[in-house]
């Protein structure tokens, strides 16, 4: 079932600081300014359901496949279409708001782009 | 000139930080909920223990941005938002049970954050 599905419409200049340790910032396109430098902004769509371990991830061309998914995730994504995605294989959440990944290539993200998520 | 009174925010029973003070002044007015949803609890006990303003900061942002803010609330998984308010010089008041993490763990200290934080944990100062 496809959950949610945008594109990538802004890159924070700060938000390399999280990228450089294999965290992917997320926020939706209405997030408040203060967050946009820190953040890769997706253009906000309707989400469609909840993200669980073994969901898909397509972003920027990349598969990415859910391991792990901290209990205010979700609602995080939900409310503010905020996700924290981390490029960590980690089986177990290390924070309650992370959505953690495998890979096999390591996304790189430009405007543009497109996300996609899937269970 | 507004009368701002003073409160005292602690960490919750499985929190960390604080406690912190949080004193709006005529510059820094406004307590920034930045939780989606509108104004959570807390922020709205802050507001109304200070006389200072709720702001939902997610629809929009406070003219003077982070230099008009008394303090945040938020409700960050661990990573983000922890770390952004700290490291403007706002303090911050977590309502999930954080702890110092992520690139910017390092402005993240006791005397600026606060987690673990329900509506029990604001009283006057």
């Amino acid at each position: 079932m496809n959950i949610y599905q945008s594109e990538i419409v802004y890159i924070g200049e700060q938000a390399e600081l999280f990228l450089n340790e294999g965290i992917i910032v997320f926020f939706g396109d209405n997030a408040p300014e203060e967050l946009q430098e820190f953040a890769v902004l997706h253009k906000l769509n309707e989400i469609l359901g909840e993200i669980v371990v073994g969901s898909t991830i397509e972003l920027s061309g990349a598969i990415l496949k859910v391991t792990a998914v901290g209990h205010v995730a979700n609602e995080n994504f939900q409310n503010l279409g905020h996700l924290v995605l981390k490029l960590d294989f980690a089986t177990e959440p290390a924070l309650p708001g992370d959505v953690s990944c495998s890979f096999d290539v390591k996304p790189e993200v430009n405007i543009g782009d497109s996300l996609k998520i899937s269970s | 000139m507004a009368d701002y009174k003073k409160v005292k925010v602690e960490a919750g029973p499985s929190g960390w930080g604080g406690p912190l003070e949080i004193q709006p002044t005529d510059e820094r007015k406004y307590v920034v909920c930045i939780t989606g949803g509108g104004i959570h609890p807390v922020a709205q006990k802050i507001a109304d223990l200070t006389g200072a303003e709720a702001f939902d900061g997610f629809k929009s942002s406070p003219e003077g941005s982070f230099g008009a803010m008394a303090c945040a609330v938020i409700d960050c998984g661990g990573t983000a938002r922890i770390g952004v308010y700290p490291m403007k010089g706002v303090p911050t008041i977590d309502i999930h049970d954080t702890t110092p993490a992520g690139p910017l763990a390092m402005f993240i200290k006791e005397e600026n954050f606060v987690s673990g934080v329900s509506e029990d944990q604001v009283s006057e100062a």
